[in-house]
């Protein structure tokens, strides 16, 4: 046996150890991704029919809908996600062991390392993007999702696009950073957002989430209708000169590995005994708003969740007052404007004697025995009864045809305020991913924090 | 005031630069031929990093004033009593970090303003981590080795490097997986490649690994490789034992103070006074006796082990001690002449510094 080693070949095989392209790994990862994207679709449509659409209104256009827009955004977190969770993965692996200073001193080119390297990077990276919607589309297709073929390329140009940047500026990152993983983190999470708030700001979720636009390419990329996509454009074409440039001056230094007895302070060239460090360590307020804000989102979930559960396991007709409040998660449109479906609408309870007026907003049911609860607003008042009328009339009925009268008894809660974005996170909380994600991860957290710690540890150690 | 101290810091640089000025005068006086011999020329170097004592808060340097000039096919060790010495005076070699006065000129090419830049005569050591752990050990030899040597076809590099392999006693590793190696195997192996790259000067700092007895038996046989290539190492370490089987010479510095400086054999000779190891069930009746009949020598009992120190002028053979213990029907189960052990050569002259610097 042979061995023939040729420079990429090596470079490919280095990145599949890094478990940057690992042949199992790529496609446990395009799998995750493919599955996830209909977590998020859901996640989104549930979404589209409560008060997002209201705040963020380029964000939730008809278009997300689209399984692809959903995969889209679903690749953009988990590439973010992963780049921060590992940031090693790309270029700096090859700086923290000094690996490139044993090839250079061996008498390899630097600059060919460097390309090389770079080029197995982004292609592993938009190998996953593109298996990954080719699953994501093939199985939309299978599950007679709404799917359109014609925006496919224009979804996956803009994807790739994303993707491709989203790595660069990882390695970019990495090397600004020079090798402290936090800092690599930080860099990239500024980034990320960064680009985020541009597309906001920029109108560029106007594109995608627009069908006649994303039936064109060029569209994606036009300055007109968002400047977005063609900065990014840009971006994406020049990085690779400024990494390069970065890397090749990187690439000069050798990392030194022992330092002398923690940490020497330049300026006074004095040690820092291990006591002292630990100190800083401790006082590190970066730190400690970090856990503070953990501990904080914690305990709210966890409250929502004991307050929806309780309330669930209180009343099995859906009511449950609270020192005299009834909170309901309005699932219609007929009093609008006043309360918009999946809104957080909270009653106060009645008895007979309170007084009502025309204009209130009144909860009752037809008979004791049903569970069917209307909500309607009171026009008039009759001695005994009351005249009752919905405030939005569905399509087909012409107003005032659903008037009902009333009879005083039955009314037994008025209405006291309503909430929009209460409704939207009390149904989020109410879907499997919106479980999981407040109960479980929190309790999680909470009953095995050190276990926890040793597995992130032990994925460290990994890596 | 004001004026006072400056001129007290202006006559501070003024002295330090005269002296680098002497230094360097020292150093081009040297004959051409034996310059170019010179792989490290060090005069009255001191570190700029210091170390405060906990107790009082007083700074002293890691070292000062070393002195050092290390020749081509030369391995030197350098040890001290704490690891930063040693591992700063390495990085200072290697050209990783800065000085604060005196004179380090790294062969014919001098010392680099940019520190930790990657040079082509020097080699640096100071990780396990250079190599892929994918890779076996031919493999990664194979590899680091195949621009140096790429005018050999595929076949005939790998025949090579394995005969290298086993010839350094490497061999039963050659095709394991790195990562399966340990991380002084590892060191090892970054070693060996090493001394097959077009650096003059490998400098390496292994203060922070123990190497095993048949690793450094291995590390000789890199070294000897090293010698014969006509390449020079620096090796900074911790344990007595490499230094005695894998260097010519050897710096030990105490307490940031070098107190000695030159060949292994001239250190054994100097510092260890051991001339004899017995071993006997009941070393403490042996002693007893012995004690009597060798006035001016000191007997250390540790286990069943007996060490005689020689502190007289006079020399004893071992057959005239054999002639003593049949004399006086003393039967210890072995007698060992003492081969010569650094270990016990830097607890010598650690003794003998700490008794200087009281009297002093």
């Amino acid at each position: 046996m042979i061995y023939r080693e040729r420079l990429f070949k090596k470079e490919l095989r280095r990145s599949y150890l890094d478990g940057l392209s690992g042949s199992r790994r790529l496609f446990v990862m395009c799998v995750i991704l493919a599955l996830s994207t209909f977590g998020v679709h859901m996640l989104l449509q549930l979404a589209f029919e409560t008060a997002l659409p209201e705040y963020i209104a380029d964000f939730t256009t008809p278009g997300t809908f689209s399984v692809m827009y959903s995969f889209n955004l679903t690749a953009f977190v988990l590439f973010a996600v992963r780049l921060i969770a590992k940031p090693d993965a790309g270029v700096l692996s090859e700086f923290k062991g000094n690996k490139w200073y044993l090839l250079s001193k061996m008498g390899y080119k630097t600059s060919r390392i460097l390309f090389f390297k770079t080029v197995v990077s982004i292609s592993a990276a938009l190998f996953v993007y593109a298996a990954g919607f080719a699953i994501a589309s093939a199985v939309s297709g299978a599950l007679n999702y709404y799917f359109t073929p014609t925006y496919i390329l224009s979804f996956f140009i803009s994807g790739a696009f994303g993707v491709l940047l989203y790595t660069e500026l990882m390695i970019f990152a990495s090397l600004a950073s020079g090798g402290g993983k936090k800092n690599t983190r930080i860099i990239f999470l500024s980034a990320f957002i960064l680009d985020w708030a541009l597309k906001l700001a920029l109108g560029y979720f106007g594109i995608i989430g627009d069908g006649n636009l994303m039936l064109s390419v060029s569209n994606l990329f036009s300055p007109r209708i968002s400047p977005y996509g063609a900065v990014r454009a840009a971006l994406v074409f020049i990085m690779p000169f400024f990494i390069y440039s970065a890397l090749r001056k990187k690439s000069g230094y050798y990392l030194l590995k022992n330092e002398i007895g923690g940490v020497i302070r330049y300026g006074e060239r004095v040690f820092i005994g291990p006591d002292e460090l630990e100190d800083a360590r401790r006082k590190s307020l970066p730190a400690i708003l970090v856990q503070t804000l953990l501990a904080f989102v914690l305990f709210v979930s966890l409250l929502c969740n004991s307050v929806i559960l309780t309330a669930s396991l209180y009343s099995s007709s859906g009511e449950f007052s609270f020192f005299g409040y009834m909170p309901y998660v309005f699932r219609s449109a007929t009093m609008e404007p006043l309360i918009y479906k999946n809104d957080l609408a909270v009653f106060k309870k009645i008895d007979s004697q309170y007084p009502i007026s025309a204009g209130d907003v009144v909860l009752f049911k037809s008979s004791p025995e049903s569970t069917e609860i209307s909500v309607m607003k009171v026009t008039e008042v009759r001695d005994d009864k009351l005249i009752v009328d919905y405030l939005k009339y569905p399509i087909l009925y012409s107003p005032g045809s659903l008037k009902e009268t009333v009879s005083r008894s039955k009314i037994y809660g008025i209405f006291f305020a309503g909430n929009r974005i209460l409704g939207t996170v009390i149904l989020l909380i109410n879907t499997l991913p919106g479980r999981i994600l407040t109960i479980l991860l929190p309790a999680a957290l909470l009953i095995f924090p050190r276990q926890l710690m040793d597995f992130m540890r032990r994925l460290r150690k990994s890596d | 005031m004001r004026d006072n101290l400056k001129n007290s810091f202006e006559a501070e640089a003024g002295a330090k630069s005269s002296f680098r000025d002497f230094a360097l005068k020292a150093y081009e006086s040297i004959d051409g031929d034996k310059k170019e011999n010179i792989a490290v020329f060090m005069q009255g170097v001191s570190s700029e990093e210091q170390l405060r004592d906990p107790r009082s808060g007083e700074l002293s340097p890691l070292f000062r004033n070393v002195n050092l000039t290390v020749s081509a096919r030369e391995i030197w060790g350098i040890s001290s009593n704490e690891l930063n010495s040693a591992r700063l005076l390495t990085q200072v070699i290697g050209n990783m970090r800065g000085y604060s006065e005196g004179l380090c000129q790294l062969g014919p090419m001098g010392t680099i303003t940019k520190k930790r830049r990657i040079t082509p005569h020097i080699f640096y050591i100071d990780t396990h981590e250079m190599l892929y752990p994918g890779k076996t050990v031919l493999e990664q030899l194979v590899f680091a080795t195949a621009a140096a040597l790429r005018f050999f076809a595929d076949a005939e590099r790998q025949a090579k490097m394995l005969r290298l392999l086993e010839n350094v006693g490497m061999g039963y590793i050659a095709l394991s997986s790195i990562s399966d190696l340990y991380d002084t195997e590892k060191i090892l192996l970054e070693l060996l490649i090493a001394s097959e790259s077009g650096s003059r000067l490998i400098v390496c700092d292994f203060t922070a690994y123990t190497f095993s007895q048949a690793e450094i038996a291995i590390m000789a046989n890199i070294a000897n490789r090293i010698r014969y290539l006509g390449k020079t190492a620096v090796i900074a370490a911790m344990q007595p034992k490499l230094i005695g089987m894998v260097c010519d010479n050897t710096l030990f510095i105490c307490r940031g103070e070098p107190i000695f400086c030159g060949s292994v054999e001239e250190l054994n000779k100097y510092a260890d006074k051991v001339a004899f190891i017995l071993r006997d069930s009941n070393p403490q009746v042996l002693a007893r006796m012995l004690s009597c009949l060798l006035p001016g020598w000191r007997i250390k009992v540790s286990g069943e082990n007996l060490y005689l120190y020689n502190y007289t002028d006079k020399q004893l053979k071992i057959e005239d001690f054999y002639s003593l213990l049949a004399e006086n029907r003393l039967t210890p189960e072995s007698v060992r002449v003492n081969p010569g052990r650094v270990e016990n050569s830097f607890e010598e002259l650690m003794e003998r510094y700490d008794i200087q610097r009281k009297t002093v």
